[in-house]
């Protein structure tokens, strides 16, 4: 029994007894977890960082907020600020509720009748809200009463002790679009105090006391003579709390922590829901705050961050497709490899296993065998598979994601998948070693190709058929092709290689020893060791596929966000500066407006520039194709009565035609880019000198007086129709300089973006994410070559020292015959790489649309092939010819009697 | 008809290979029986079906027609499954190289431990002390020479209880020393009531087999026992004779003259 549990035991280490087959079966493993536990980690960690951005972009308040209509009377009050603040406190982030009690815009009366001021008052009680105030006078009272401004004491010639009506039920001469509805009786207070007028003091930002209180407040300045929108009167809550007016009581609380992570957003978001549902579901609390108004009006909830969390939901499944299709591409990478493992461990072990299947083995018992033998390895692969992912997304992302994010049972699932394949693999190819004793023909590799070459054909023309619809759309499809056609590619090389040595074989003799003996291996090899060959070419032209597309799609987003901004920063302003002002340095004016052209009645972007400035102020990346001068150049063309306009390659626009809605201006095309600066992503865009289209427009009112437009006379009575468009201010310089600028030049901006914002933004940065994560797919290129590279090593261990010690008896020195075997992976090796690394920017141009967060912002670039692409083709293929030159000349140094004894 | 005691019987076995140049006859039409505790060496030159008829005997292949029959169970209707039941229970085959025949990460104990069956009269260690390889109990197959690890694998047979012993050129690859203890294995095998079926080119394995069983172009040419060879006439009534003799017929043609008294069986030209 004892001996039997031994015989086990050293079963379970067959895996590990070679370093090769167990490091094989450790990479083959690991691809597949690596690839699931990236996917969770990749998600988790770019949701964390979307999160982050879309919390720090977002102008809502992350706080909750909780009104509703209410009498102020002092027991339902006290009952419905228990039961909420009951309810707040289950959120533990959130900080103590302020209840602010408001009433809407009523009457301020001084005297029976007399109205206190042109404008109406609003009560205020909220604990602090007195002491935030600037005192200019108070009195003492042990009664209270309130606090007006000092604005409105002069202007109602109020003072200390005077009696102050509040009442809602007058109605108003001039009522107030948004005063609430008249409700409440009339209440009188004491003026016990005069503050600072709040809308004279209240800088930008205000006072942190007023930033947190209740919308509308804080008045607003209206009307021609710059009056208030109402009065604020300040009490104390006890003094309001028995008048019985009618108003809103407002429960609000601050998150003084924004969330940092996807799930403590989620988390926060659900406790909003859920005390959000508790309003009217909570029998307490929906009784408490019911009882408030006898209308029994719904209490409202609002807060900024539910919208947030709907924001950073969207964009994190936006990376869920693409990350789950370049995910389920790389599992079956993964998967394959492991099968070729199960393979080639029946092919490492062949007598192994002829010997058992002749003792009465069969697949069942092999596959259950070969379970046990893989189960440690798998582990130990999975375990360092998600190590990996962690690495590698901690390395993406600045921040140690944790292993606590990675999903335990995808990682199980696929890896049991894994060890399932790889075994019944083992198990049917195991059994099948027995066959039938005698050679059968050699197995061609053609049909496998042939079959290859049609599926990658079908995806090929899919991914062109599918319309990209205005964003990245990566699909299995898309994430398919590459590994496919690849391997397509690289086997359809092995059956050319292979025809073309088979009749090289009849001229014998032309070739030195080395060379010869190589080639003559090159034919005669096994298909198990051509498959091999081929996953090793195709891990190495993923490699540079990765490369080329993440390197291409950087390159996208850095041009097309040149095209966006058309510079370093890009303002839009509310109006044209006028020719007074003078712009800061590589600044200029660029007006943009959306019109129809005919023939044709089509939609087209009219890009204005001022030619003075533009050369020097916009960013031209070569991609665009020529240069600013040169658009200028074209621009200035005479072409008689026509505006030279420029437009951009592949854009349906009329070569000759006008723009304009209700008066045409006819152009002509003198010129096309590639892209120009402000394309527009929704229509065909022309850029016209600004200067030309007001000399058109002067001789079109003036016929024959060639005015000139810069003329300052000229100037004051002419408007130029580039008014109508919007301007944009375009420039180098960075967004505080020019914030400056238009400080001290009273510009008023819409919008201001920038180049780093573009980049930056979450859209960008989402896709930017999916590119991060394609890049892992070139990782697993490498660990697939990798543990194909073993494998195959491992398979060949005992060959190879029978080869060596046959070649060195061939009269060949050790050094030879290391050389003959090397010389012969390193053709086919580098023949199936270099095929790989041809195809892949091909592919990469195939796929791009699909890639692409902007598609239809112009250029569509054409592939970018990074230094790095040979760079890891020249490695991959070096590192192939080393290791296998090393463990050849390791294989060399074992005497020759051991080896043919090892055969016995 | 077949003895009692016989483990092995074939009638009229046929084995055709598809191959990359067409349709090959291994084996054609041969008969035979073999029986318990009885060494047989089945002899030939290259390509005379030696393999092909070991392959069958030992149920690694189906014989395309013919029966054989192991221990009672005809191979022609078993299924793959049932064929290797019988491999397992009844079967032991040696291969050429012995390398081949062990598991290469086992002990010479384990490599029997693992086969041993209730139903058989030794255990490992017994079988390792008949083997006379003892000593190597704990050793490792690349620890011990060609020759002890073919009376290993020759020793399976002992432990796992099985009747029938396939080896295929067993002692080829050996020296003097090796080979004669192999042979001694395998009359000890004998001696136990296995039947030791094996193919060879070896000269010095012939003298020490109870019957040696010459293939010829697939047929069996003769069987010779007890120091009488006699040529094999197969149940279609066929009788191959030996080339020499059968060069002396250019026309191919015989007349066949049987004299009842003296049981002889006179060929002449016409």
């Amino acid at each position: 029994m004892i001996e039997r549990l031994r015989a086990s035991l050293r079963w379970l280490r067959v895996p590990f007894a070679e370093v090769t087959l167990a490091l094989a079966l450790i990479g083959a493993a690991a691809v597949p977890a690596f690839l699931v536990a990236a996917a969770a980690l990749w998600e988790e960690a770019a949701g964390d960082e979307l999160t982050r951005r879309v919390v720090a972009d977002a102008t809502g308040d992350p706080g909750l907020r909780i009104s509703t209509e209410a009498l102020f009377f002092p027991e339902p009050l006290a009952t419905a600020d228990q039961e909420v603040r009951a309810a707040f406190g289950r959120i533990e982030e959130l900080a103590p509720p302020v209840l602010s009690l408001l009433t809407p815009r009523g009457w301020g009366l001084v005297g029976p009748e007399q109205q206190v001021a042109p404008v109406q008052v609003r009560l205020l009680a909220r604990p602090g809200a007195i002491e935030a105030l600037e005192v200019v006078a108070e009195r003492q009272s042990a009664t209270g009463g309130v606090w007006i401004s000092d604005w409105l004491a002069a202007r109602a010639d109020i003072s200390l002790g005077d009696r102050l009506l509040y009442s809602s039920t007058l109605e108003p001469e001039e009522p107030a679009a948004d005063a609430a509805p008249a409700g409440g009786p009339t209440s009188e207070f004491t003026v016990i105090g005069i503050y600072r007028a709040l809308w004279n003091e209240l800088g930008d930002p205000p006072p942190a006391y007023w930033q947190d209180v209740p919308d509308g407040i804080v008045p607003s300045y209206i009307g021609p003579f710059q009056l208030p929108s109402f009065a604020l009167l300040v009490v104390d809550e006890v003094a309001i709390a028995n008048t019985g007016v009618s108003g809103t009581a407002e429960w609000r609380a601050r998150l003084p922590a924004a969330p940092k992570t996807r799930i403590e957003l989620d988390r926060l978001a659900s406790q909003y829901a859920g005390l959000s549902a508790a309003l009217t579901v909570d029998p307490e609390l929906a009784a408490a705050l019911g009882a408030l108004t006898p209308e029994a009006t719904p209490p409202s909830f609002d807060s900024g961050l539910l919208a947030t969390a709907t924001e950073v939901a969207t964009l994190t499944q936006r990376l869920d497709q693409p990350i789950g299709s370049v995910q389920a591409a790389g599992i079956a990478v993964g998967i394959a490899v492991m099968i070729a493992s199960g393979l080639l461990a029946v092919e490492r072990r062949r007598s192994e296993f002829r010997l058992l299947a002749g003792e009465g083995d069969r697949w069942g018992r092999f596959t259950a065998r070969a379970v046990a033998q893989l189960l440690l390895p798998a582990t130990a692969g999975a375990l360092a598979g998600v190590l990996l992912a962690a690495g590698v997304a901690a390395i993406t992302f600045n921040t140690w994601p944790g292993l606590g994010a990675v999903e335990v049972r995808p990682v199980l699932l696929v890896t049991i998948i894994g060890i399932g394949a790889a075994a019944l693999t083992t198990g049917f190819a195991g059994q099948a070693v027995l066959g039938s004793g005698r050679m059968g023909p050699r197995r061609a590799l053609w049909p496998s190709a042939l079959a290859l070459v049609v599926i990658a054909r079908f995806l090929w023309i899919q991914v062109g058929r599918s319309r990209p619809a205005g964003s990245a759309t990566v699909d299995l499809t898309v994430a398919a092709l590459p590994i496919v056609a690849l391997l397509a590619a690289v086997m359809s090389m092995l059956v050319i290689l292979e025809a073309v040595a088979q009749r090289s074989r009849k001229n014998r003799g032309s070739l030195p020893a080395v060379p010869l003996l190589a080639w003559r291996r090159v034919t005669a090899e096994s298909l198990g060791a051509r498959m091999i060959v081929g996953a090793l070419g195709v891990g190495i032209g993923l490699v540079v596929f990765a490369t080329i597309l993440v390197a291409t799609l950087a390159r996208s987003v850095d041009v097309k966000s040149a095209v966006t901004v058309g510079a370093e920063t890009s303002i839009e302003l509310l109006a044209h500066p006028t020719a007074d002002i003078e712009l800061p340095p590589r600044t200029t004016v660029i007006a943009v407006q959306t019109t129809r052209t005919t023939p044709g009645d089509g939609n087209v972007t009219m890009v204005a520039i001022d030619p003075g400035s533009f050369a020097d102020a916009v960013t031209w990346p070569a991609e665009m194709g020529g240069s600013p001068q040169q658009l200028l150049d074209f621009l200035a063309t005479d072409i008689g009565f026509n505006l030279p306009v420029a437009g951009i390659s592949g854009q349906q626009v009329p070569v000759i035609g006008g723009f304009g809605t209700f008066q045409s201006s006819p152009f002509q095309i003198v010129a096309r880019f590639s892209s120009l600066p402000l394309a527009s992503d929704r229509s065909p865009t022309l850029v016209v000198s600004a200067k030309r289209l007001d000399r058109f427009e002067l001789e079109r009112i003036a016929p024959g007086l060639d005015l000139d437009p810069d003329d300052p006379e000229v100037e004051a009575m002419f408007v130029s129709p580039v008014e109508k468009y919007r301007p944009y201010l375009v420039s180098q310089a960075e967004p505080a300089e020019l914030e400056a600028f238009l400080e001290s030049s009273e510009l008023v901006a819409r919008e201001i973006i920038t180049r780093d914002g573009i980049r930056g933004a979450v859209d960008t940065v989402g896709a930017r994410f999916a590119f991060d994560y394609l890049r892992l797919l070139g990782l697993v290129g490498a660990v697939a070559s990798g543990a194909s590279l073993a494998l195959y090593l491992s398979a060949r261990r005992r060959g190879r020292a029978l080869a060596q010690v046959m070649t060195r008896r061939m009269g060949l020195t050790r050094h030879r015959a290391a050389l003959v075997t090397t010389l012969e992976v390193a053709v086919l090796s580098a023949a199936a790489a270099v095929t790989a690394a041809l195809l892949a920017p091909r592919v990469t141009q195939r796929l791009i649309p699909r890639f692409d967060p902007t598609p239809d912002v112009p250029p569509q670039l054409g592939v970018e092939i990074p230094a790095a692409a040979p760079v890891a083709l020249v490695v991959g293929i070096a590192a192939v010819v080393a290791i296998v030159w090393a463990f050849e000349w390791r294989a060399g140094r074992v005497a020759a009697g051991k080896v043919l004894r090892e055969l016995n | 008809m077949s003895s009692t005691s016989a483990v092995v019987v074939c009638n009229s076995l046929l084995k055709v290979y598809d191959s990359p140049v067409g349709r090959v006859q291994a084996v054609r039409g041969v008969d035979l029986e073999i029986e318990r505790g009885t060494t047989t060496a089945v002899v030939g030159p290259s390509g005379s079906g030696k393999s092909s008829l070991l392959r069958m005997l030992a149920a690694l292949d189906k014989p395309t027609a013919g029966t054989v029959a192991i221990d009672g169970v005809d191979l022609i209707a078993a299924k793959p499954r049932m064929r290797a039941r019988l491999r397992r229970h009844l079967i032991t085959h040696v291969y050429q190289r012995p390398a081949h025949n062990l598991l290469s990460h086992l002990t010479a104990a384990q490599q029997l431990t693992r086969l041993h069956s209730p139903a058989s009269a030794l255990n490992a260690d017994e079988a390792l002390q008949a083997l006379g390889i003892a000593s190597r109990r704990d050793h490792l197959p690349e620890q011990m020479s060609g020759g002890e690890k073919q009376r290993l694998a020759l020793g399976r047979a002992l432990v796992a209880g099985h009747r029938v012993v396939i080896a295929d050129e067993p002692t080829s690859t050996l020296d003097s020393a090796n080979a004669e203890s192999v042979l001694d294995a395998v009359v000890m095998l004998a001696d136990h009531g296995v039947a030791v079926i094996l193919a060879t080119h070896d000269a010095r394995v012939l003298p020490r087999m109870d019957q040696i069983v010459t293939l010829r172009d697939g047929a069996i040419a003769s069987i010779t026992a007890g120091g009488t060879e006699a040529a094999m006439i197969d149940h279609s009534g066929r009788l191959q004779l030996p080339p020499e003799i059968r060069d002396r017929f250019p026309d191919k043609r015989v007349i066949l003259d049987w004299d009842e008294t003296t049981q002889t069986l006179q060929v002449r030209r016409p």
